[in-house]
């Protein structure tokens, strides 16, 4: 490489130097300290997430949410248990009545750890994954909901896609459910928006991840074999 | 046609935007973006790169941030039927807990999307334009 730079590329990084700084000067002066904007911007994105997917949940005509415990959802930075007392939920009604929970943030007790009966400590280790929504029965208790009491589970990323986040999603896919292998049809989870063709899961539960990444499509391969559905939200 | 410059230099300019990414605390977004254009030519890199970040951006103008604001207070009824505008975000780590409202707190992006767009104008199409 020679030594000179051609102008070009001295206005285009002069230009980004400029535009950085300045954003930076008023991200460090924001309220919320070491929250920080990335963070703020990340929690605005699992709000949208939350909203798509309470529009998608089936029951479209007779279908209302209903915030409970607060007067203004929360979300946390770390995941934790249900604390009904602490924590508020979104409660999913049918023609006025309650039908199901939706919590954000919440870690589950994952199918390794309850079929081999350990309970979750704390640190949990391996013992739960987080997932950025769940949807549960009403009245869920408090505590890692287990495995099988997942409804319905959703992940969101607003990032570019990648294997590495697949990856991620099979691992707690993996942890919610059995791959259905026994005689006669396997349920089909009743919240899922889309047809579900696959071998089905046990408990017929379903997980949808979000991205912002258009490329998350690309990676819908194994869908159906997982009761997965993969969704571009931009 | 794209700003005329050599493949080292589209690098340089990939390296300069992922550390002022990373500099500014999307250092995680950063990870995920840089594994989605590791296999892409140096010009083409830097160009998606630029463009995801933008997109994020855009996510955080005014205009979207009153548009989520709007879609949420439609969607969800408070206990007592009141149209909820407000979500909060509890920073739950090292044994504390910290409150942000994230309407409040989190800074429109509308002055930066415009600088990086006259940005990504220019490394796309070579047009100095306002830079």
């Amino acid at each position: 490489m020679s030594g000179t730079v051609s102008p070009a590329a001295t206005t285009a990084r002069a230009a980004i130097k400029r535009a950085f700084s300045a954003r930076l000067v008023l991200s460090s002066a924001a309220a919320g300290g070491l929250i920080g904007q990335s963070t703020g911007q990340d929690k605005l994105y699992e709000l949208k997430a939350l909203l798509e997917t309470m529009d998608r949940l089936p029951g479209r005509v007779w279908k209302s949410f209903h915030l409970i415990g607060a007067s203004s959802p929360r979300f946390r930075y770390k995941g934790g248990k249900i604390i009904r007392h602490q924590w508020p939920h979104i409660q999913m009604r049918i023609a006025g009545q309650p039908y199901a929970e939706l919590w954000n943030n919440i870690e589950f007790a994952s199918l390794s750890a309850i079929d081999e009966g350990r309970q979750p400590g704390y640190p949990t280790y391996a013992d739960t994954h987080e997932l950025d929504i769940i949807v549960t029965k009403i009245g869920q208790p408090d505590g890692y909901p287990r495995y099988d009491e997942l409804k319905f589970g959703v992940e969101v990323k607003d990032r570019p896609y990648n294997k590495e986040l697949l990856k991620a999603l099979l691992g707690v896919r993996r942890e919610m459910a059995y791959v259905f292998s026994g005689h006669g049809p396997a349920g089909v989870c009743p919240f899922a928006w889309w047809p579900m063709h696959g071998p089905g899961a046990v408990p017929d539960s379903a997980l949808v991840a979000f991205a912002s990444g258009g490329d998350i499509t690309k990676y819908d391969g194994p869908e159906a074999r997982f009761g997965l559905k993969m969704v571009h939200l931009p | 046609m794209a700003a005329d410059l050599s493949e080292s230099e589209w690098r340089a300019v990939l390296d300069e935007l992922r550390e002022r990414v990373a500099a500014l605390g999307f250092g995680d977004w950063d990870h995920h973006a840089a594994l989605y254009v590791e296999e892409m030519p140096p010009s083409k890199a830097a160009i998606a790169y630029l463009r995801e970040f933008i997109g994020k951006q855009n996510r955080a103008t005014t205009r979207s941030l009153a548009e989520l604001k709007e879609r949420l207070s439609e969607r969800l009824q408070g206990p007592e039927g009141e149209r909820i505008t407000s979500v909060n975000l509890i920073d739950n780590r090292f044994e504390r807990e910290r409150e942000i409202e994230l309407f409040g707190d989190v800074i429109p992006t509308d002055a930066f999307v415009t600088e990086l767009s006259s940005i990504l104008n220019f490394l796309e199409a070579g047009d100095e334009g306002p830079l």
